[in-house]
């Protein structure tokens, strides 16, 4: 257990070599925290020999942990009256409209503001919202994005690509009775699946609980018959016309299609979304690297001394196929990053409403004019593929 | 050879199946009304002469028919809901059927509302019952009771026929209402719309646009011409120079140079395409930024002069698409000279290279003679991959730039619902996808014959 743990460090330690690894780990403290770095509310303020914490008590709040503030009310922050006060670096959240700024001002034009600190060092939008502000927040939008629906794509590729390299090598025999059982009951499950969605899900759990209970009686009394006929489940074969169906139809046009469903998505939805189109290719690695490992020696070996299958996938066969998928992770997470701006940019991804990257690139083409509003977003969205690219070219390297 | 060749047919052709039923079944789940635009126009009219002209309507684009070969329904639905119209009573209807009643009971039903809220009689009884909530109410529990507390309060109630037949017909429903959730297995033939949308494509006709009127396949024969020249334009020139370029940094003998070059194509390559349209258009296509910034035409194409001579008309085009094809090819040429260039290297210290210098060939026959034809595999499989991912690059170069190609004509019939033709379209692109993977497996097996010795 311990060298394992030490293995595993060791990963990450000769990851944390290169600097592209410490830009990324910029970008994600950035997407954490950006909350303290732009923000209208105090970090910590004083009011009325009381103290608050708001920008904290937000994020809090947001997440329904605590209630807001009786006292307090959440906006007008700038006019309130403070005792004492500590502000983040930059006074403004992403959506603070700076009445006195509007109408695209640039970096470096005068600003009608009161101090150093009130000023718009990456210039404001056409409601006067702040640039930078906007860049900190889209950081979190696509690390978020990114980031979890490749774990997604992830978890389902491996469910999906160990198992159907797992039938091909040891492949699963059932007899036409099983075979025949299991087809009515994944009918049954869908038959009532629907009928639930439209109606009531009580008739699924019903359904649901009697074939549980016939697989249980069905399964204790197989054993006593000996039943000949044997029949090889297809699922590797079934999951293979599946993938190159999905692979036929270029993601971008698959989301278009998608996008007349639901309108527009939610981040959660853009997530899944997102996933649902990586997870093709990575179960198409995952098996040919499985069915490469499971073909050698030593997984015969660990059969033949009577390890159950699920030990062989997870200490045989997972951690090989890891590093060398961890490649294919970090280049997708960089295409995970650009699909989702090139929608927001085209106006159909989030909700109009949610600042992206893409988002604020949208504007620029409204005015052209505004040139910080075309370069600032795209620098530093160029700059998190950049060193994803990076890393993953380098760990591509060491690997070898 | 010929088993290979029915096998991969064989395949192409299931994956083919299998995405025109998730399209299909995607457009079958959009929520809304599936012939829309036309209650704005019968705003005005009587709700039978709605009914009747929707039926119209649904029935010229085939909605009436049942949706797929077969279906599997409670045992108290009809065969084929299709048939109920228009889409508000079928949810309606739907939605009674859910909740276990007979279908011919909820017609009965529905025609007893029907002649209740025309009587006129019965308008008078304004009390104790919301009229215009009537038609979309479904629990017909307490409406029953609703109805019985009027007729019980008024001695006027009793004498309305039609308030006496709803109060009957809903008593009808309750008693006939099963629990039973039993499927029943209905076979419907080939008249039914998925087939009939399939078939109308295998014959190359796949309808008129909803929206327009226009058939969808002039509108996207006319699209395709664009997106057609942009592909190739790209994919000619990127691969063209690319591997040109890939070979010249494989025998650069300057190493800081070379150093140099790799990393700036990194950069490129890590610039996303609609970035650097933005950049693009935002400094060169205005005057802002000073005269000289101002070196290519504003987005859109202008509509070009049709009497004009062909070479004039030709430069109008090139004008306005220099700046689309520069984005698109820039962004591939750094991808496949790296790749080029990569493969090269891998290859400089093998075995038969060096045999060949031993020999003593010439630098440039060892590179072209020894080490070319082994780059070619990889450079098969990204130009067959590059084909989908072009499509998918011009559609966003297309929505900036204004182009009418096929990526703006999805873009805009997905924004309407004009159904027709995204069809038709994604089958379109899917299929040349699907094409371009099958020539992948032939040019593997011609550029690889160990490939054909192995199987």
């Amino acid at each position: 257990m311990k060298k394992e743990m030490s293995e595993r460090f060791s990963f990450i330690r000769r990851i944390w070599k290169y600097p592209a690894a410490r830009v990324i780990s910029i970008f994600l403290l950035i997407a954490i925290l950006h909350p303290f770095i732009a923000n209208e509310r105090p970090i910590y303020c004083k009011i009325n020999g009381q103290r608050y914490f708001p920008a904290m008590h937000q994020i809090t709040t947001n997440w329904g942990l605590t209630q807001w503030y009786k006292d307090l009310d959440n906006f007008a922050w700038k006019e309130k009256a403070y005792d004492s006060k500590i502000m983040p670096l930059i006074p403004y959240s992403y959506n603070t409209i700076d009445s006195r700024n509007p109408k695209y001002k640039s970096p470096f034009a005068s600003q009608n503001i009161d101090n150093i600190w009130q000023r718009h060092w990456l210039g404001t939008d056409a409601l006067g919202r702040d640039v930078m502000a906007g860049i900190l927040k889209g950081t979190e939008i696509a690390v978020r994005i990114g980031f979890t629906s490749v774990l997604f794509a992830c978890i389902i590729a491996l469910v999906l690509g160990l198992s159907s390299a797992f039938t091909v090598r040891f492949p699963i025999k059932v007899n036409i009775i099983t075979a025949i059982l299991i087809v009515i009951t994944l009918l049954s499950n869908g038959y009532y699946l629907w009928y639930g969605l439209n109606a009531s899900f009580m008739m699924f759990f019903v359904q649901f609980f009697s074939w549980s209970v016939i697989w249980i009686v069905y399964l204790i009394t197989i054993k006593r018959f000996n039943l000949k006929y044997h029949f090889i489940f297809p699922f590797d074969k079934i999951l293979i016309r599946i993938l190159e169906a999905m692979k036929s139809i270029p993601s971008l046009i698959f989301i278009l299609a998608c996008l007349t469903l639901f309108q527009s998505f939610s981040i959660n939805g853009m997530i899944t979304l997102l996933a649902f189109i990586m997870w093709p290719s990575f179960t198409r690695y995952i098996r040919a690297d499985a069915l490469k490992i499971l073909n050698m020696d030593y997984i015969t070996a660990a059969k033949g001394y009577g390890a159950s299958n699920l030990r062989i996938l997870w200490k045989h066969v997972s951690p090989k196929v890891f590093t060398s998928l961890s490649v294919l992770i970090v280049f997708a997470i960089a295409s995970a990053i650009i699909i989702e701006s090139t929608l927001s940019f085209l106006g159909i991804g989030l909700p109009l409403e949610q600042v992206s990257w893409g988002s604020l690139l949208k504007e620029a083409k409204l005015n052209f004019n505004a040139w910080w509003l075309a370069v600032f977003p795209g620098i530093a969205m160029f700059i998190l593929i950049l060193s994803l690219n990076m890393l993953g070219e380098q760990i591509q390297k060491f690997k070898r | 050879m010929i088993n290979f060749i029915i096998r991969h047919i064989f395949g192409a052709l299931l994956s083919l199946w299998i995405i025109s039923m998730l399209i299909f079944f995607l457009s079958k789940a959009v929520p809304g009304d599936p012939v829309s635009g036309l209650k704005e126009i019968n705003e005005g009219s009587y709700y039978l002469d709605y009914e009747k002209e929707y039926k119209q309507k649904a029935t010229a684009f085939g909605l009436n028919l049942p949706t797929f070969y077969f279906s599997l329904v409670p045992r108290n639905f009809p065969k084929n809901l299709n048939e109920v119209m228009p889409f508000e009573k079928k949810n309606f209807v739907k939605e009674l059927l859910f909740q276990g009643y007979q279908y011919h009971d909820i017609l009965q039903y529905e025609g007893a509302l029907d002649s209740f809220l025309y009587d006129e009689e019965a308008l008078k009884l304004k009390d104790g019952i919301e009229f215009d909530g009537i038609k979309s109410r479904t629990d017909l529990l307490n409406l029953q009771k609703e109805l019985n507390s009027i007729k019980e309060k008024s001695e006027a109630g009793q004498g309305i026929i039609s308030l006496s037949e709803l109060s009957n017909s809903i008593e009808n429903l309750n008693g006939n209402k099963t629990m039973s959730t039993f499927p029943v297995f209905y076979w419907h033939g080939f008249n039914n719309q998925y087939h009939q949308w399939l078939s109308s494509l295998l014959k190359g006709k796949p309808g008129n646009s909803r929206i327009d009127g226009k058939p969808v396949a002039k509108k996207i024969s006319r699209a395709l011409v664009w997106t057609v020249f942009l592909i190739l334009i790209a994919i000619f020139f990127s691969y063209g120079f690319g591997i040109l370029l890939g070979i010249f940094l494989a025998s650069l003998e300057k190493q800081s140079l070379r150093k140099w070059i790799e990393k700036l194509f990194f950069g490129i390559y890590a610039i996303p395409v609609f970035w650097l349209a933005t950049l693009m258009l935002v400094f060169f296509t205005t005057k802002e930024y000073g005269a000289w910034t101002n070196i290519f035409p504003s987005v859109g194409l202008a509509p070009i002069d049709n009497g004009a001579p062909w070479y004039s008309r030709l430069s109008d085009f090139g004008k306005q698409l220099i700046l689309p094809c520069f984005i698109l090819v820039i962004h591939n040429l750094a991808f496949v000279s790296t790749l080029v260039k990569r493969n090269i290297e891998s290859y400089k210290d093998s075995g038969f290279v060096l045999m060949a210098k031993a020999y003593g060939f010439k630098k440039r026959e060892i590179l072209w003679r020894e080490i070319f034809p082994h780059t070619l595999l990889p450079i098969i499989t990204s130009i067959t991959s590059a084909i989908p991912t072009a499509i998918s690059g011009s559609l966003v170069i297309e929505i900036i730039f204004n182009i009418p190609g096929v990526g703006r004509l999805l873009f805009s019939s997905i924004n309407t619902g004009d159904w027709p033709v995204v069809f038709a379209v994604v089958m379109l692109i899917a299929l040349v996808t699907i094409i371009s993977f099958f020539t992948a497996e032939f040019l593997y097996r011609w550029a690889d014959p160990r490939i054909k010795q192995q199987a």
